[in-house]
């Protein structure tokens, strides 16, 4: 398999080279580039719980707590949505749960900063327990866990991600 | 060929071979403007355009052995920069990537190659 090879067979090949060097060279700038985008989104996405609004209904036997989930994406430069898996409600000191609790598959698109309403109704042995804990303190602090499914929108495909979503609030019959 | 004009050439086509490689990798192709195949093609591409260069079997298989080897060095480098401190501190994360990405420029250029000898006429 020897033979000299033509100027114009060298000239295509080179070409042809030419081509793959420049369009592989712009499509790894741009693939890092999203790469890089995509990591420090993720690097910074940040969770806030701030307990909105607590009723406690002692004739109907349960209590009704609203918070509003802060989610900062400061550098969000790529599509994403975002769903709350479920949460659980448990004193601080982790002695004491309260149940788990859902939002159902609600997906939200995410901003630079979205606000997230979600709330949950206490009752049955949960609602004892609570009232036990109000009894014990007035304002008793409780632990917010829950855990967020983020789906980022990639050119090619869609990549998820369960972040954990920890909050600390205190409860107060007076609240807001 | 002048041994300066054949490092050249390595060195410019395992580097091309190395960034397409890359693209197809785990890390990048969700991110990679070009799918996967494509990629794959561009490196077949690769072996096409030396294969027109380079001339007999002996010079082919050592060039399509330097383009894998400087490709790669280029697929690792490509790899670690968006994530040097992650790889620093475990290199082994990429190490997957990086063993399959050299099978495949190996593989694809040396196929190239022949495709690219036979358009040449042999």
């Amino acid at each position: 398999m020897r033979s000299e090879a033509r100027p114009w067979q060298s000239r295509i090949g080179l070409g042809l080279l030419a081509a793959v060097a420049l369009i592989s060279g712009v499509s790894l700038g741009v693939a890092e580039y999203r790469y890089v985008a995509f990591r420090q989104t993720l690097q910074q996405i940040q969770f806030a719980v701030r307990l909105t609004d607590f009723a406690l209904v002692e004739k109907n036997q349960h209590a009704r707590l609203r918070w509003i989930v802060t989610v900062t994406m400061p550098t969000l430069q790529i599509p994403a949505f975002l769903e709350l898996l479920d949460w659980h409600v448990r004193s601080a000191d982790e002695s004491t749960y309260l149940g788990y609790y859902t939002t159902g598959e609600i997906q939200v698109a995410l901003t630079s900063m979205t606000e997230i309403p979600i709330e949950a109704t206490i009752e049955g042995p949960n609602f004892e327990k609570l009232q036990r804990l109000l009894a014990e303190s007035p304002q008793p602090t409780l632990l917010f866990q829950g855990a967020a499914r983020v789906m980022f929108q990639l050119p090619r495909a869609e990549e998820r991600k369960k972040i954990p979503v920890v909050g600390v609030f205190t409860l107060s019959q007076e609240h807001p | 060929m002048k041994v300066l004009r054949w490092f050249a050439l390595a060195l410019f086509a395992g580097v091309t071979a190395g960034i397409s490689a890359a693209l197809q990798t785990e890390e990048l192709r969700n991110f990679s403007p070009v799918p996967t195949l494509v990629a794959s093609g561009l490196i077949a591409v690769v072996g096409v355009g030396v294969g027109m260069v380079v001339k007999g079997v002996q010079e082919g298989l050592m060039m399509a052995l330097a383009i894998a080897l400087v490709g790669t060095v280029t697929l690792v480098l490509a790899l670690s920069l968006p994530n040097v401190e992650v790889v620093a501190a475990a290199p082994e994360l990429i190490l997957r990537s990086v063993w399959l990405g050299a099978i495949l420029i190996l593989l694809l250029t040396i196929i190239g190659m022949v495709v690219g000898r036979i358009l040449s006429g042999e």
